[in-house]
């Protein structure tokens, strides 16, 4: 049947309106004055015999403008013809939540995800038992087709696929996610099936409740009304005057009941790494949990006042503790859940790392050359770098006396200061500050001291490298500096420059980390202004990274690793995962298991760095296993029926192409 | 040259045309016998003295032609079309020319309405011809003219003595034939001169066009006419034209008048020295 897709191109009717007016109006006889009229009356008794037809041809001229006027109209209107999109509703698209909740099992040990698939399972067979097709989505954080648009002849495929999904059903055998899933995103990629077939059915299995479902969404609920759990949903330690106090944030789902929060602190006290400390176990507390309320117990030496969600769990003097190994939190409950019974801590014993300052302090022995006394000022910023860096390290300085000799091994950061040492150390980072001398193995010549009477202007020759962020090297003035000479396959990057000359290298080999400043910041406005703090910070910042910000991550998170050293080992504690060797940084990791996973870092110059571990645990939502969203994405709001339109146009336009020649041909005729 | 004339002719002596009839000129003619009263003086001694009988010579006698020039004067001769009026009226004025030229009478008479008009009178002689030609050029075209009546209430059409030209386009309902039956009534000699512009010939124009006639009294006149030209239009006014045209031929070779069809567009001279000679009305 034909439609029209523009009616209001029928307006182009008013044309023949048009038409009928211009007729009506139009001048019909253009006056001509002649001698005499007289042949012309003759003539017509000629004339009659052969214009019979004028009339007739006459209304078939009108006729002629007006249907091409309509046909011109026609085509405005886009004239289709309208073909419903063929369709069958005998199509599944089942779509299975495999978010961490799913593995939520009853007393008998049978989880949710089993259930979602053996509900999939039956609904599949009956639908390619009818000689329909399916589609299978499994919707974890990242939602992927399992098989897409499959019949009768994958029927035996797809049934083994789902089956060897759930295993026996057990939280053990079922290969569902330990993430959030993203049903929405799965949604989404339905709208491919839908795409090719509008009338396809879908189906979500799911433990999730929706305000809105759409109509045209099957919503399988696979909760069982006796499911409940306990969950563990956070956990932090923070210094508070000086010693750690817990925060722990735990609910319960499904049941309100008294539950028993245990904490274990191992390592306690530990002075580093390589101590071990003693374990200790904090007293229990006992939270009643409202279903659905969260509870927000604190473990401190001095408790507070509680409130209906804080608690307080109140520490004796011996129990308080200012390092830790590692704290366990768990719960001793037999709910339906148990993946979140528990929670890990780490962080709270920092690496220690070792700084030697050595400056010669004395007087030089030619004053020409400039001051070279004793230098309070990075004596003054070494400090701040222990306050800075406190949270990643446990910075340790050790200041060289006058008269002794600087070591050259044993210290991660190497500052000498005027009175350069014969060898460049070979065990850490190296910082020379106004080198009056070459080291071996530093790669540079320090040539003659240049001095001026008025203040020199620094430029930055790398603005963008990290050393240089925030540092304004216009702002520095110098009055002398070392003139140093360095070979171009040195490595070094030249960031700042005074008139040409060099005034800090930095090069960041894999085995050889250097900065040199090429003045004595007494001879500089650098002290006097915030780019020095800056300077140095970015300077240990750059060159001792933190392996991974942060000890506590949610499954599936990215965690981007910046160790310090060639080359790191990645492993899990529970042997979740096979070990895994990082040599291209900073790289970024994710884990798709809840568990501690331990960083084991080989740091510069073959010193092997503690282990540090991470916990990673489940997303803090999947505990709330009777969680209820808003709404569920509707697929079909971008997957109208589209109805196929078999386009007339090339027909009214070759009617069109017609008419005028017969408008023309009619013309023709009447003028001869 | 001059006009000439097929017929023999009854007019005043005076003239140069040669006629069948004895007279006085030098021109010899033929013999006859003497007979009582006749002018002894014309007889040829000569011939006496060889027959013993008196023999009169016997010279032709030349008379004076009286050529009328009838000319339409109607609206249709040039109101709307100055070109046609003074075609015609240069044409009169040849006529005229080779009339006086000849020493023969002419008269110019106007066709207007139902009368003809002789504002010039009786013109012998070049200097009458010129100043009537000067005031030729004055004559309005106007009105319709009838040229029946007005040639039969001519005057002076005169008997057998002379040429009688009507100048027209005979695009008339009158009855033009009635009036040619009269002057040949009169045995005048008498010759039709058409006069057509091009476009009258071959009209351009097409479309629909409201022809307004120019001796139409107003717009609601019958002689207007409201038509859609076109080119079937056009040719069967080309055939009826052509055969306007043979009809009016062929009604004068019936009767031995001389008739000329000529378009403005045509040359006067071509038609003086042309067509006139052929048709034998000029010599």
């Amino acid at each position: 049947m034909m439609q029209l897709l523009l009616p209001l191109g029928l307006l182009g009717l008013l044309g023949v309106l048009a038409l009928i007016i211009i007729y009506i109006v139009r001048p019909n006889y253009e006056v001509k004055h002649v001698n005499s009229t007289y042949v012309w009356k003759l003539s017509l008794k000629y004339r009659k015999k052969r214009l019979p037809t004028s009339k007739l041809r006459n209304i078939l001229i009108f006729i002629c403008q007006v249907l091409i006027l309509t046909a011109m109209a026609m085509i405005l209107t886009k004239p289709a013809i309208v073909h419903e999109t063929v369709g069958d509703d005998n199509e599944l698209i089942a779509v299975i939540d495999s978010s961490m909740s799913m593995y939520t099992a009853t007393e008998e040990g049978t989880t949710r995800f089993a259930r979602a698939v053996d509900r999939a399972i039956e609904d599949c067979d009956a639908v390619i038992g009818a000689g329909g097709k399916v589609s299978v989505i499994l919707a974890d954080d990242q939602p992927t087709y399992l098989y897409q648009r499959v019949g009768t002849a994958e029927r035996a495929t797809l049934l083994d696929s789902l089956n060897a999904l759930k295993g026996d059903g057990s939280v053990d055998e079922v290969q569902c996610s330990f993430g959030s899933s993203d049903i929405d995103k799965a949604m989404e990629l339905s709208e491919a099936v839908l795409a090719e077939n509008p009338y396809a059915r879908v189906s979500v299995y799911t433990d999730k409740g929706y305000q809105y479902v759409p109509d045209n969404i099957d919503l399988v609920s696979v909760i069982d009304e006796d499911d409940w759990n306990v969950g563990i949903l956070n956990a932090s330690a923070e210094l508070d005057d000086g010693f750690y106090q817990l925060t722990v944030q735990i609910a319960c789902y499904g049941d309100s009941r008294d539950v028993d929060l245990n904490v274990q602190v191992h390592g306690v006290n530990a002075i580093d790494a390589d101590s071990s400390g003693a374990d200790t176990t904090l007293p229990i507390k006992t939270v009643f949990c409202d279903n659905g309320e969260v509870k927000t117990v604190i473990f401190r030496y001095e408790g507070g006042e509680e409130t209906d969600n804080i608690k307080y769990c109140e520490l004796d003097v011996n129990q308080r503790f200012y390092t830790f190994r590692s704290i366990e939190i768990y719960v001793e409950e037999d709910d339906s859940l148990k993946l979140d019974n528990s929670f890990y801590l780490y962080g709270g014993l920092k690496e220690v790392v070792r700084v030697q300052y050595a400056s010669d302090g004395g007087v030089p022995a030619d004053p020409s050359e400039g001051s070279v006394g004793a230098n309070p000022f990075v004596n003054a910023i070494l400090p701040v770098m222990q306050n800075a860096f406190a949270s990643r390290w446990d910075i340790q300085v050790t200041e060289v006396r006058q008269g002794d000799d600087p070591a050259t091994s044993g210290f991660d950061v190497y500052i000498f200061e005027h009175s350069m040492p014969q060898e460049l150390p070979t065990d850490g980072v190296v910082l020379l500050f106004d080198p009056l001398s070459s080291p071996r193995g530093s790669d540079i010549t320090a040539k003659r001291a240049m001095t001026f009477n008025v203040r020199q202007t620094l430029t930055a020759d790398m603005p963008d490298h990290p050393i240089m962020q925030n540092v304004i090297a216009s702002n520095i003035e110098i009055t002398r500096y070392v003139e140093l000479d360095h070979a171009s396959d040195s490595g070094y990057d030249v960031l700042m420059s005074c008139g040409g000359a060099p005034i800090l290298l930095v090069r960041n080999d894999r085995d050889v980390k250097t900065a040199v400043l090429a003045f004595s910041v007494h001879d500089s406005t650098l002290v006097m202004l915030p780019d020095w703090v800056i300077l140095m910070y970015n300077l240990f910042d750059y060159f001792l990274p933190s392996t991974v910000v942060g000890n506590t991550f949610e499954v599936n998170e990215n965690i981007e690793v910046n160790a310090r050293g060639q080359r790191t080992t990645v492993a899990s504690e529970q042997g979740t995962m096979e070990p895994m060797e990082i040599e291209e940084f900073p790289a970024t990791l994710s884990f798709d298991t809840p568990g501690t996973y331990t960083f084991d870092v080989n740091t510069y110059f073959a010193k092997k760095a503690p282990t540090e571990y991470i916990y990673v645990r489940p997303p803090e939502e999947e505990s709330n296993i009777l969680a209820v969203e808003e709404s569920l994405q509707n697929p079909f709001m971008n997957q109208e029926v589209i109805d196929v339109y078999d386009d007339l146009l090339v027909w009214f336009a070759a009617a069109l192409v017609a008419l005028l020649f017969v408008e023309w041909a009619l013309h023709s005729l009447e003028k001869s | 040259m001059s006009l000439n004339l097929k017929s023999s002719l009854a007019g005043y002596f005076g003239g140069k045309h040669l006629v069948r009839t004895y007279g006085q000129t030098v021109e010899f003619a033929d013999f006859r016998e003497y007979q009582l009263g006749d002018d002894i003086r014309r007889i040829d001694w000569n011939l006496f003295s060889r027959f013993e009988k008196y023999f009169l010579r016997l010279y032709t006698d030349e008379r004076q032609m009286q050529v009328q020039i009838f000319l339409d004067c109607s609206a249709s001769m040039g109101s709307e079309d100055p070109r046609k009026a003074a075609y015609a009226v240069a044409a009169t004025a040849a006529f005229g020319f080779l009339a006086v030229q000849n020493m023969d009478k002419l008269s110019i008479n106007l066709l207007k309405g139902d009368i003809s008009e002789n504002p010039f009178g009786t013109i012998v002689g070049k200097n009458s011809f010129f100043r009537a030609v000067g005031q030729l050029e004055e004559v309005v075209f106007d009105g319709e003219s009838d040229l029946e009546k007005a040639v039969k209430n001519c005057m002076d059409t005169g008997t057998n003595n002379g040429l009688s030209i009507i100048i027209s386009d005979f695009f008339t309902e009158s009855n033009w034939k009635s009036a040619v039956d009269y002057l040949l009534y009169k045995k005048r000699q008498v010759l039709l001169l058409q006069i057509m512009t091009p476009e009258e010939a071959d009209p351009t124009y097409d479309g629909r066009v409201n022809l307004l006639d120019a001796e139409a009294v107003d717009t609601s006149d019958t002689r207007n006419m409201k038509l859609r030209i076109t080119r079937g239009m056009q040719a069967a006014y080309a055939e009826a034209l052509r055969d306007f045209v043979e009809e009016i031929g062929s009604f004068c070779k019936k009767r031995g008048v001389n008739f000329l069809s000529v378009n403005t567009g045509d040359p006067i001279e071509r038609v003086l020295f042309g067509e006139l000679l052929k048709v034998g009305v000029m010599s």
